[in-house]
């Protein structure tokens, strides 16, 4: 029984910790609804009706320790089944009750840690910098980038996400592995589907909607075997609520409405939907008021060129002015751009 | 003590009724109106052929209707629950008995606990059939680059069953595109695969060609296809097709050719006829259709831009039409300007010919040739015999209206429409009457339409009707084209 409750005290914590990130990582990649049309849906096949159970586990990963608990409890009751069925086969032995604890903990993790996990370091540090962005870790993001020197350019521009948002992006930024330009912003092709998501909440923040909704599209059709992701249908109900599209925003928040962990949150856009008043109290409208309302291209253009558009528009927008004074940077053209407003006074290149 | 039970039991079944009433599911004595009832989809005044599957609606924020529909021939039916929900066989035999005349529907919603009873409204059930067994479509998320699951698939109008014809999982989910029958009839199809097993499928009557995706000495592969009305050959343009974002509020992408032409296959001989006429370097010709009689071929038109990317907004396309050889699949004669969209400055896309010849079905946009993403888009007809062209206001909304095709008998037309939400794009159905007038449209019945819409992430492409259901249980397309070596294509140059 101890070694039970030690098996299930690892499995929490290596939940909770190391693999905290991949927790994230399975949440985003689902989405379970309390409907009937999800559940009519989902059991029309074998495949369906796994998929609804497995959807049904993972939504509680929206809070770490309580998906790291169901886990534990799960990773316990399965090894707890296998002594019983043991028991049943007339093979319970002393020595053999490690083996059940071995068993269920293999299962566990072959069960929960995808293969590319286990194989492919630069998919773990996708997963990592995925799930401290997508919290607002801006330190551990730092701190780590500081500690593994990482090489992916999701590692850099989550890192120089992180200083952004700290306002140390154009005095800091130097300070940690750089990629040139596209370690700022990166290309909108990436082979990585993860990427879509961070880079949704970073165009998001600078006021380009339609860069952010485009990625959380992407992202949103991406996903394997048509799973939906709360995450992402979040972030296009946000873009069509700061653009102004409220029946297509109502659209996802609908869809939202039935989840455990977002239906809250849906709810309480649904109820303002369309009234100034919700933008009075929240940051949509900050967002909305950067956003670019005049430049259109059809070029696709340098990201060079659209942070001097959001700049131009909105003097105000702090985030895109500190990416312009880094791109200046990176790019060693320093020269004055007539059109700019003066950099703000923080800013000492 | 008695008297007191007595009394006690008075009271709890005076209780139990009072709360009865108030739960009670049926309207007594309820509140009448002159508003019409807002039900979703709007389905008021729209003609329906009598074929069409019925027209269940809801009501937003009301947690049970109850809809009674008389004919004015007769017959009557009552549904009562959660949204109206006809019975199959009860709404068929009441639009049979009332065809050529109307249904008056009578709704009562309760709302907060409150029944309201609307004024009744008409749908009128036309003498024109449908003639048509379906509609088949292509269904795909609305989005940029990326799109994860699609499929082509047929729809029963007369039921609400749906089944895939091809469903991209079964081909590596590839991307499948513009699957067009000749003249609605399943036995002869093209369709597009594109991906790393790509390929132009074409059906005819049994036999399933499986070509190579493009001719290198074409410089592309083929696009949009139609059918002339012999089988002998299908006209396709060949594009080289461009899709860019838009980062103002109000657009989203915007899909564009820097080079289109047009050609004509053979299925028989698996050869392409490129004349120079409609392979010009000046213009972008697409959308090619022939003509019911097949000796005219419609298609549209404009001049090139410089730099596109820049003067997209400067590419208006006019409809226009070449003589057609049925015997040999030459050009004949000159090209001849039918529609001069851009001296109106539009763009005149997606020419349909009723089958009968008597009118030009088109979209009308500001620009280019991908109108579904422009809210301005309208579908405009022509009468071909009086030369006279107008918008087919019953049908249009403030949204985009595009791609559309008629049904055999020249009646009816199916076509898409982001009406409802300005992204995820509809089926909707309208009558045309023998002057070509369209009446309100209705949009694709589902049979729970508020569900649907709440659910659905799919959007509906290049629907077209079919007399017949496609043959899904022999081999399959998908089967064939992860199976098939691909027939090459020869490409047969013939300057005009």
């Amino acid at each position: 029984m101890m070694l039970s409750v030690l098996l299930g005290a690892g499995i929490f914590l290596a939940c909770l910790f190391p693999l905290r990130a991949l927790m994230n990582y399975h949440e985003e990649h689902h989405l379970f609804r309390w409907t009937g049309y999800y559940l009519r849906e989902q059991l029309t096949s074998w495949d369906g009706a796994l998929e609804y159970a497995v959807s049904f586990l993972i939504q509680f990963f929206y809070i770490g320790w309580l998906g790291a608990l169901l886990l534990a409890l799960l990773t316990v009751a399965l090894q707890r089944l296998l002594w019983w069925l043991m028991k049943k086969a007339r093979l319970r032995t002393a020595w053999l009750y490690p083996l059940t604890i071995i068993a269920a903990a293999l299962l566990f993790y072959f069960a929960f840690v995808p293969q590319r996990y286990r194989t492919d370091a630069n998919f773990r540090e996708a997963v990592a910098y995925d799930y401290l962005v997508r919290t607002h870790q801006w330190e551990a993001i730092t701190e780590k980038t500081a500690h593994d020197n990482p090489a992916t350019e999701q590692a850099v521009w989550s890192t120089n996400y992180a200083l952004a948002m700290r306002g140390l992006l154009p005095s800091e930024f130097l300070n940690y592995p750089q990629t040139g330009p596209q370690g700022l912003l990166t290309d909108d092709q990436q082979k990585e589907v993860l990427a879509y998501f961070s880079l949704s909440d970073i165009y998001l923040q600078l006021g380009l909607i339609n860069h952010a909704e485009r990625m959380a599209f992407n992202a949103k059709q991406y996903i394997p075997n048509n799973h939906k992701s709360g995450r992402l249908y979040r972030r296009l109900a946000e873009t069509n609520i700061i653009n102004g599209n409220d029946i297509i925003a109502a659209k996802y928040l609908h869809f939202l409405r039935s989840t455990l962990f977002y239906g809250k949150w849906a709810r309480a856009r649904l109820a303002h939907l369309g009234s100034d008043e919700d933008y009075i109290n929240s940051h949509y409208r900050l967002l909305r008021e950067m956003r670019l309302t005049e430049y259109d291209n059809l070029i696709p253009p340098r990201k060079y060129e659209l942070l001097v558009e959001l700049v131009k528009q909105n003097p105000a927008n702090k985030l895109a002015m500190d990416y312009l004074r880094a791109y200046e940077l990176l790019l060693r053209s320093l020269r004055s751009n007539q059109a700019l407003p003066s950099p703000p006074n923080t800013y000492q290149p | 003590m008695k008297q007191h039970a007595s009394y006690l039991s008075l009271l709890i079944s005076h209780f139990s009724l009072l709360i009865l009433l108030g739960c009670t599911s049926m309207p007594d004595h309820p509140e009448k109106t002159n508003a019409l009832p807002p039900i979703v989809p709007d389905y008021i005044g729209v003609t329906i052929p009598q074929e069409i599957a019925p027209l269940n609606f809801g009501i937003d924020e009301a947690d049970r209707l109850d809809v009674t529909i008389r004919g004015a021939k007769g017959g009557e039916m009552h549904v009562n629950g959660d949204y109206a929900d006809f019975d199959i066989d009860e709404w068929h035999a009441l639009t049979r008995q009332n065809q050529g005349n109307s249904l008056i529907v009578t709704v009562c919603a309760r709302l907060d606990g409150t029944w309201t009873q609307y004024q009744p409204f008409s749908i009128y059930v036309s003498n024109d059939p449908l003639g048509e067994w379906g509609v088949t479509y292509r269904l795909i998320p609305p989005g940029y680059e990326s799109y994860g699951l699609m499929g082509i698939y047929q729809r029963d109008l007369s039921t609400f069953d749906e089944t895939a014809i091809i469903d991209n999982r079964d081909i590596s989910k590839q991307c499948v595109n513009c699957h067009t029958p000749n003249r609605t009839d399943p036995k002869q199809f093209t369709f597009h695969v594109r991906g790393e097993q790509g390929a132009t499928v074409v059906g005819r009557d049994g036999q399933t060609d499986i070509l190579a995706p493009r001719n290198e000495q074409l410089g592309g592969g083929m696009v949009y296809p139609f059918w002339h009305p012999s089988g002998r050959f299908i006209a396709y343009s060949t594009n080289q097709t461009h899709q860019n974002f838009h980062q103002r509020k109000d657009r989203r992408v915007e899909v564009y050719d820097d080079r289109s032409d047009i050609i004509i296959y053979r299925p028989d001989s698996h050869e392409i006829l490129l004349d120079s006429l409609l392979a010009t370097k000046d213009h972008l010709e697409n959308y090619p259709v022939f003509s019911p009689d097949g000796k005219m071929l419609y298609f549209c038109a404009a001049e090139k831009q410089d730099s596109i990317w820049k003067n997209y907004k400067q590419v208006k396309y006019n409809i226009c039409r070449v003589g057609f050889n049925p015997e040999t699949g030459a050009f004949v004669g000159q090209v001849d300007t039918l529609i001069n969209a851009r001296n109106l400055g539009k763009s005149a896309n997606m020419p349909r010919l009723s089958y009968d010849g008597r009118f030009l079905l088109y979209t009308l946009c500001d620009y280019g040739c991908f109108p579904i993403w422009h809210p301005e888009a309208d579908l405009w007809m022509m009468n071909l015999e009086d030369g006279t062209t107008y918008p087919l206001d019953e049908a249009n909304s403030t949204d985009a209206e595009s791609f559309h095709n008629w049904s055999m008998n020249s009646r009816w037309i199916v076509f898409t429409s982001r009406r409802h939400d300005g992204l995820y794009t509809n089926l909707y159905l309208a009558h045309i009457d023998s002057k070509g007038r369209a009446s309100k449209a209705f949009r694709l019945p589902q049979r729970n339409p508020q569900e649907y819409q709440a659910e659905t992430i799919w959007s509906f492409n290049t629907p077209d009707f079919a007399s017949a259901p496609f043959d899904v249980n022999g081999i399959t397309p998908s089967q064939k084209v992860l199976d098939s070596q691909r027939i090459p294509t020869t490409l047969r140059e013939s300057p005009n």
